[in-house]
Parts: structure tokens; C-alpha cells; sequence
């Protein structure tokens, strides 16, 4: 069974990304076992519902759609549910969309478009940024689009041990 | 009369705030311009009153795309982005793009758009404006937008699950 967890998301863009993402997802061919986390009243949930293909899905057994109540979006309970659930007892392997990767998961590809970690001098996101830190750890690979958030993000956060890939996909 | 169609949501790093700037307004005025902006109601009601904005709020993504197929150009302010889907799908609806010039926008677009400086936005801006009126005006192409290499979604859903080895 695999992760596919996209609780925080709810940009425009990242939205676009994801539900692209989940649709292709219920249309592949080799379908794996998949558990798709997502939070209700949310711009991603939106795009989700409208997809044509996600009646099917709904109740079917190899896709498990859990929508969460809109309050596990903030950042405290996102971090908590990050640092502390014990995902790689249940999961193979984890496709993280939101920020924060797993720090519990031993497979896990966390795909990074959050250029406000890197770039936002707010407060508020350089508590992010710490958190953020606290979670990275070696079992990640981390996926940029660019290679420009690429080096940003290697010559902010100063972790060479950490695996990446990056290549530009089509939305 | 110019449609610059600025898709975005209202944060910070967005910088609306350049489109209240007085200099700004007078310019679209002088040449006809209209700025779509793509924010909610609410926060719209915050700007003032202005004749050369025009909120189409928030909508779907393919009216989004209609919006943008309509407009003269793409107008993009952001200060970063880690990818800017804007950029990408101006380009594959062959729209010219005004935006600044960044590491997000040079690598999605290289010489292709009209860059103006982010930082002297009053002066870099006007200059570019009327560069982009005179090729339009006379129907100049700037250089064909060269996308980098794209993958499917389906081959990158591949990848994902082969780094992950499942």
C-alpha cells in the first residue's frame, strides 16, 4: 500500500499540480494499492470531487480516499501529525505533496513546491522553516520541478546527504 | 484597449501593491490598459477604486485558461515561485509574457519574455510596456517561447514509484 498524502494542500497552483496528479493516478494502468489523503472544504477537494473519473474511485478497493476535517490543515496539527504517525508501519512507501515530509516514513518522496520555505523572510515562515528541518532526515528524496528551487533549497537548507531528483512534468 | 491578464492569488510575494502604484495606473490610462487580477472578492474590496484593474475573482481552471487565451499577454509579479504555472501555460497558449526578470522565469522561459527589473519596477516596467506595445502594434513575435523538456504525467507517476522502488 502506498501514501499518497496531500492534507495541507490548498493553493491554486499546487491544487492544479495534485488533482492532475490523483487523476492520472486513477487512470494508470498498473494500479497499486493507494491511500490518498486529502483535507475537505479545500481547493484541492474542489478539484478532486469534479474530476470525472472520481465516482468510480470513491468506493473502490484499491484507492482509499480519506477527505480530513479542514482543521488538520494548520500548521501545528500538520507538524504534530508529521513528526509522530508512525506511517511507515502501515505504508511502503510515501508520496508527500504538502510541505512537511514524514519524519516516521522509510520510503518517502516529498515533492517540493513550497518556495516560501526558501524564500520568506516572515516569521511565521521561519518557524516553518525549522520545523521543516527537524523533519528532513535521510530516507527522503526530495522531487523539484527546477533546477532553480533546487539550488535555492540545497544552499538554504545545507543537507548534501539528501537524495533529490528534478525534472519538469507536465500539468 | 490592452488586456494583461495577472493570475494569481493575493499573498505577499504576489505584489499586487505594484498595480496600485501611481506611476503604473498612469501608464495603463495613457496606453488603454486593463489588469485582470484573479483574487477574491473580499480582498478586492480593500483596493481602491481603480479603472484599469478588473477582478474576474477566483475560477475554475479552464476558465482561468479562457481568460487567458482572450488576453493580450500574461502579466506576472511575483517575486518567487518554485514553478509559476502561469508562465507555462502562457506559453503553451503562445501568449507573450511580461514578468520579471528571476531565476523562476529565465529557466522556464530564457529569452523569450519581457523581463522588467522587480526591484526598480517604475522605471524597468514602463520601458517594457512600451516595447511589448511596439512589438504588438506591429505584430512582432518575440523569439518562440522554448519550453524545457516536459515529462508526461504518467512516466513521472513511473519514476516517482521507481524511486521509491514499489
Amino acid at each position: 500500500m502506498i501514501l499518497i498524502w496531500a492534507l495541507g494542500i490548498n493553493g491554486e497552483g499546487s491544487s492544479v499540480v495534485v488533482s492532475e496528479f490523483i487523476s492520472a493516478l486513477f487512470a494508470h494502468p498498473q494500479l497499486r494499492p493507494l491511500t490518498i489523503v486529502c483535507s475537505r472544504r479545500s481547493t484541492l477537494s474542489e478539484r478532486v470531487y469534479s474530476l470525472q473519473s472520481f465516482p468510480k474511485h470513491q468506493n473502490s478497493r484499491l484507492i482509499r480516499l480519506i477527505f480530513l476535517p479542514k482543521f488538520f490543515r494548520s500548521y501545528p496539527i500538520h507538524f504534530a501529525l508529521k513528526l509522530f504517525l508512525p506511517v511507515q508501519f502501515f505504508y511502503r512507501a510515501v508520496i508527500t505533496f504538502d510541505d512537511f515530509p514524514f519524519f516516521l516514513a522509510k520510503k518517502q518522496l516529498l515533492y517540493f513546491h513550497q518556495p516560501n520555505l526558501i524564500f520568506n523572510i516572515a516569521l511565521i515562515w521561519r518557524i516553518k522553516r525549522l520545523a521543516f528541518k527537524l523533519l528532513l532526515n535521510r530516507n527522503i528524496v526530495i522531487y523539484f520541478q527546477t533546477n532553480h528551487i533546487r539550488k535555492a533549497f540545497f544552499s538554504n537548507f545545507h543537507f548534501p546527504f539528501i537524495a533529490s531528483i528534478c525534472f519538469l512534468h507536465k500539468i | 484597449m490592452i488586456f494583461l491578464f495577472y493570475p494569481a492569488s493575493f499573498l505577499p510575494h504576489k505584489n499586487h501593491e505594484f498595480l496600485l502604484n501611481e506611476n503604473f495606473k498612469n501608464l495603463c490610462n495613457y496606453y488603454s490598459i486593463i489588469i485582470q487580477i484573479t483574487i477574491k472578492e473580499d480582498e478586492f474590496l480593500t483596493f481602491p477604486p481603480s479603472s484599469h484593474l478588473n477582478n474576474i475573482k477566483r475560477n475554475s481552471r479552464n476558465t482561468i485558461l479562457e481568460y487567458m487565451k482572450d488576453a493580450t499577454a500574461l502579466l506576472f509579479l511575483s517575486s518567487f515561485e518554485s514553478l509559476g504555472l502561469p508562465l507555462i501555460e502562457a506559453a503553451l497558449l503562445d501568449k507573450p509574457v511580461i514578468c520579471p526578470d528571476l531565476d523562476y522565469s529565465r529557466e522556464l522561459l530564457g529569452d523569450s519574455a519581457y523581463y522588467f527589473d522587480l526591484n526598480n519596477f517604475d522605471h524597468s516596467f514602463g520601458m517594457i510596456i512600451r516595447n511589448f506595445l511596439a512589438d504588438y502594434s506591429s505584430s512582432l513575435q518575440r523569439n518562440a517561447i522554448l519550453m524545457p523538456p516536459v515529462v508526461n504525467i504518467d512516466d513521472t507517476i513511473e519514476r516517482f514509484f521507481n524511486v521509491l522502488g514499489v
